[in-house]
């Protein structure tokens, strides 16, 4: 077997998954996504993928949403566990719950971005080539994404502190 | 890091820390996908398929089973079960634990897991997934692991076989539970409720499937299958709510069945010989055993029927067959002793047996689906026995069963027309319909045998009129000996070239 392809496996794989399932919020859609990616990369050949990190996140993302009924049924499963309230103790695991649960609110595309820049680490040039956008775009991406974002988790927190 | 304001460069950094402290549960690379791609072209012989269905095996399947997300639907836990004292008594003794597979070629680390795949107008057929032997635990896990092998499409379809599951429509197993006995409850993750089959043939096939995978396990003959969380599954329109066994989904009508027949044939010493036959030919065929009777001095009277009484009854619920078809020949002594795993669907074993008084065939089947034993005199005063599994199901009932031609042949010239009957005077008739229903051509043949419980078989051909070309039809039935009127007529289209 390939250790290119391993390596590249072993270097890229937790951290794709780790971004597909904060993106989707299912482990199962995720593990397919991630797995599904890996075999495009194959598909296309190694020398034909600049930076593999960021273009398996772009197809392994683009493998997620592909589906809109499976999105759909996300937002029923988050529906669902919004009416079981979590813990009303301000603690650090329920911050951070929060913080995943408004980033799946976001739109596809500010999700994709949002983690790509804080997740993965790149620049808005190299999200912008990954992504095929013009670099303004992706700034204005992001800046919507993070402001969604904390409107969405200040909402989650007044929520709690109204059960408290 | 100058893209943003401060306060978005910290909670962005609190999200990447939210993203990187998510349970989840990883794949290795010897389990994934590109693995098994990348393994392809490599893998020649036993050992490489093997050491690859391992990796597959072990976490694929597993990952199929348990891989719901940390946003999953709440799953009821296994062990709250209330039949939790007879698994128990299961688990406690891992030699006596039935396996996925008691497969003679399975290694400690390796077990195969049956999964079965659907075939158009016919039965599901068996094929193997290769699982690591860590899936193989107690039931609950046994049975999660061989549907989730299903799901996830760890076994190749054998040929003219098709998986009609669609894996993003039925995503993964959610839990099992054995209920009472014989049933097991198996909940779906489906996407949207949507199971992913339109029409009742694509239905049938998916049940196939399900049902037949699920109810491999030893001792499991019926599941209930729910979605996302003990909710009713409504497939295609059809609310399914009930227990299903391999019965209700296998195709073939079951009044005409029997249980038993007894030959009332006469009882002649005998050396027996059996082997299994017709397995590997074409999809809607019989599998069958041949036995053949070598009287040890000449019968006389010509043709004669052999004592033999065949039966069917439910396998013991350890046992990888559902049900066990018994021939005891009376006289009969088989010196070659044929004992063999099968393990082409419908048969799972044969094995021999003397008796006191003669030999008896034991054959582990899949299913109780219609069977029968036919006779036909063969050379030097000996008599062969078939004993037909299955067939068709459209081709296939109570008095007559047609295996050649199948369903959708194409045909020119001729055709042959054979198979098995127990019919009125053994007169066999056929007729053939062109596609407007007009009767162009008829003729009958005779059966080794005639009417009673013992079948005979037959064949003859039918010359295709010239002229006739396209949708044909022909028909094999029997005729009333009281008004003449066709009984149990089998009908087969065919293309006529």
């Amino acid at each position: 077997m390939d250790t290119g392809w391993r390596e590249l496996y072993e270097t890229e794989y937790p951290r794709l998954l780790r971004a597909l399932t904060a993106m989707g919020g299912d482990g199962a859609a995720a593990e397919d996504a991630a797995q599904e990616a890996f075999v495009k990369a194959h598909r296309q050949g190694l020398a034909g993928i600049e930076r593999p990190g960021a273009w398996l996140l772009v197809v392994a993302t683009r493998e997620l949403f592909r589906d809109r009924r499976r999105l759909r049924r996300e937002r029923e499963r988050w529906a669902s566990l919004e009416r079981t309230p979590r813990p009303a103790e301000f603690d650090a695991a329920s911050d951070r719950a929060d913080l995943l649960d408004a980033l799946r609110e976001l739109p596809e595309r500010q999700r994709g971005m949002v983690v790509a820049r804080f997740f993965y680490g790149l620049s808005y040039d190299e999200i912008a080539q990954a992504f095929a956008v013009k670099s303004g775009t992706v700034g204005a991406t992001i800046h919507q994404g993070l402001a969604n974002l904390r409107r969405l988790q200040l909402a989650g927190q007044l929520a709690r502190g109204a059960l408290r | 890091m100058s893209d943003q304001r401060p306060d978005d460069e910290t909670l962005g950094r609190a999200l990447g820390r939210a993203v990187e402290s998510q349970t989840v549960r990883e794949t290795p690379f010897s389990a994934s996908r590109l693995a098994s791609r990348l393994d392809r072209p490599a893998r020649g012989g036993w050992l490489g398929a093997l050491a690859l269905a391992a990796a597959l095996g072990l976490f694929v399947a597993m990952g199929a089973f348990f891989g719901r997300g940390p946003f999953g639907v709440a799953n009821p836990d296994p062990s709250a079960s209330p039949d939790a004292t007879a698994r128990a008594t299961l688990d406690a003794s891992p030699s006596a634990t039935p396996r996925l597979s008691a497969s003679p070629t399975a290694s400690a680390a390796i077990v195969r897991a049956r999964v079965y795949f659907a075939r158009d107008g016919l039965p599901p057929v068996g094929a193997d997934a290769m699982l690591a032997a860590s899936a193989d635990r107690t039931t609950e896990q046994r049975i999660g692991a061989r549907v989730g092998a299903l799901i996830t499409g760890l076994a190749q379809a054998p040929n003219g076989a098709t998986n009609v599951i669609d894996p993003r429509r039925i995503q993964s197993v959610d839990s099992v539970r054995v209920l009472s006995g014989d049933t097991a409850l198996i909940d779906l993750i489906v996407n949207a409720g949507d199971w992913g089959v339109r029409g009742a043939a694509q239905m049938q096939a998916l049940l196939q499937q399900l049902v037949y995978t699920a109810t491999e396990e030893p001792g499991i003959r019926r599941v209930r299958f729910t979605e996302n969380g003990g909710k009713t599954p409504t497939i295609d329109q059809l609310v399914v709510d009930k227990p299903l066994a391999r019965e209700d989904v296998f195709g073939y009508a079951r009044s005409g069945a029997a249980d038993r027949i007894e030959s009332g044939g006469t009882v002649v010493p005998a050396t027996l010989s059996a082997k299994v036959d017709n397995v590997q030919t074409g999809p809607g065929q019989p599998v069958r055993l041949v036995i053949d009777l070598a009287p040890r001095q000449p019968v006389g009277g010509g043709s004669w029927l052999p004592d033999f009484v065949a039966s069917i009854r439910p396998a013991a619920a350890t046992s990888a067959a559902k049900y066990e078809l018994e021939v005891a020949i009376k006289g009969g002594t088989d010196t070659t002793t044929l004992d063999q795993a099968i393990e082409v669907t419908p048969l799972r074993y044969v094995a021999t047996q003397k008796t006191g008084d003669g030999t008896t065939y034991r054959l582990g089947v899949d299913d109780a689906r219609p069977w029968r034993v036919s006779i036909q005199p063969g050379a030097g005063g000996g008599m062969r026995l078939y004993v037909d599994i299955g067939g068709d199901p459209r081709t296939v009932n109570q008095n007559i069963a047609v295996y050649s031609p199948i369903v959708g042949q194409s045909v020119t010239g001729s055709i042959t027309i054979s198979g098995a009957a127990r019919v009125y005077e053994a007169n066999v008739s056929w007729r053939l319909r062109d596609s407007s229903g007009r009767a162009v051509a008829t003729g009958f043949t005779t059966a080794t045998n005639g009417t009673g419980p013992v079948w005979g078989t037959f064949q003859t051909s039918a010359q295709i009129p010239a002229g006739l070309s396209g949708r044909a039809t022909l028909e094999v039935f029997w005729g009333s000996p009281r008004d003449g009127t066709d009984q149990d007529v089998v009908s087969i289209p065919l293309q006529v070239r």
